[in-house]
């Protein structure tokens, strides 16, 4: 396994977008109105489909 | 009975969904379920789910084990599962572990603390991620919702010459327009006027040759780059200059409407349009329509009610103005009249003596 680093993730808030960080242990819920659904961001990565 | 029964039956009665149920749940429970395959929104939310949420609460989201493919090598390199990546078969979608009693049945301590609990993605199933939403349940219990979307891929196999939509080709004379648009990319390029006149002498050889002179391949093909990712596109494409003018539909050119006269019974509207044209023309002599009529020559003038201000621009008066009502259905011929150069007067001097406001 690798380093076992808790590396935060940004979730995105279902209600109001506001930006969130996540640690693993952390609780689901939006720091700026408390809305409990949080969406992943789009990857940063370049990605590019393979069309066969 | 049963003879009866057969008898009874038509050789070609028709094949209920019954019948293929039944067919279906033999097979089925003959070879056994292997796996079923739930496709539904609202069966997966209560069945995948609820199992998820149900087993443990200990969903260890962490970034580095929200995506790895089943090979080990590519588990360590492999970025978290985020929206956008692609998956394929047997990719871990949600990893999860639940913790293990610590001594089992022979009464010795186990190796390991946790099983791996991941749901991962069937094995003939690949698409990309297209939302992963993370909430908590009326429990308080961490569940993970994943969507894939299958991405599609053009079945074509080979790289098309040109695409055009299969209306343009015999209205809008799109023959003439590929024709233009290569000898528009020649025009800019060499700066000079070109004639792309279809059945002349210029052909679409000449026309390469010049593109080629311009540097180009001798089709005007460029080789194109995904502006993402850099990765050269395997076809390459053709741009070009084209020249159109917008054919504008506007909604007031088109209104066909009217709130009164005669409907259908059924779908309460207006029925052929001889009828409608017919109401129209009734409607428009009754509408009275209000113009102001410059005195000297009798031809409508500009009139500014909230300014108060009168004016012909033709006799240069701005006094002699008077107020005139006419049926709208005449106002529109007069206007029509106008546009084709055709002066229409409204006299009004000799009729003002009786009363002040009559037409000619």
């Amino acid at each position: 396994m690798d380093s076992q680093q808790p590396e935060p993730v940004s979730y995105l808030c279902g209600d109001c977008g506001a930006e969130n960080t996540l640690k693993p242990g952390d609780v689901i819920q939006c720091r700026e109105c408390g809305y409990r659904i949080l969406y992943k961001k789009r990857t940063r990565r370049i990605v590019q489909y393979e069309a066969r | 009975m049963e003879d009866e029964e057969v008898d009874g039956e038509t050789p070609d009665e028709e094949i209920t969904q019954e019948d293929a149920l039944a067919v279906i749940s033999a097979y089925f429970e003959e070879n056994g379920l292997v796996r079923q395959k739930l496709d539904s929104f609202d069966e997966f939310i209560q069945n995948t789910m609820q199992e998820i949420v149900d087993e443990s609460a200990d969903i260890e989201i962490r970034p580095e084990s929200q995506h790895n493919p089943g090979h080990q090598a590519e588990f360590v390199e492999a970025a978290p599962l985020s929206v956008g990546t692609r998956v394929s078969g047997e990719d871990v979608i949600i990893g999860k572990t639940s913790p293990i009693p610590q001594v089992d049945a022979q009464g010795k301590a186990t190796r390991y603390t946790k099983r791996d609990h991941s749901t991962s993605l069937r094995h003939s199933e690949s698409g990309m991620v297209y939302q992963v939403l993370l909430t908590t349940n009326a429990d308080g219990l961490r569940f993970v919702k994943v969507r894939m979307r299958s991405v599609r891929i053009p079945q074509i196999g080979i790289t098309p010459d040109i695409i055009v939509n299969p209306h343009a080709i015999p209205s809008r004379m799109t023959i003439g327009q590929l024709f233009e648009c290569i000898t528009g990319k020649v025009a800019s390029h060499m700066g000079k006027e070109g004639d792309a006149t279809l059945f002349t002498d210029v052909t679409v050889d000449n026309i390469s040759k010049a593109l080629h002179k311009c540097g180009y391949q001798m089709c005007g093909f460029e080789t194109m780059y995904n502006g993402h990712t850099g990765r050269k596109l395997t076809a390459m494409i053709f741009l070009g200059p084209t020249y159109y003018q917008r054919l504008k539909h506007m909604v007031d050119d088109k209104i066909h409407s009217r709130g009164r006269g005669p409907v259908h019974a059924d779908t309460h509207q207006a029925t052929c349009r001889g009828v409608l044209a017919r109401w129209w023309k009734g409607y428009l002599t009754r509408v009275m329509h209000r113009v102001h009529v410059c005195e000297k020559c009798g031809i409508i003038a500009i009139a500014n009610l909230k300014k108060n201000s009168f004016e012909c621009r033709g006799c240069k008066n701005k006094t002699d103005i008077v107020q005139v009502h006419i049926p709208y259905a005449c106002k529109l011929p007069f206007q029509e009249l106008m546009a084709m150069a055709i002066a229409p007067r409204m006299l009004t001097h000799d009729i003002k003596t009786g009363k002040d406001q009559k037409k000619r």
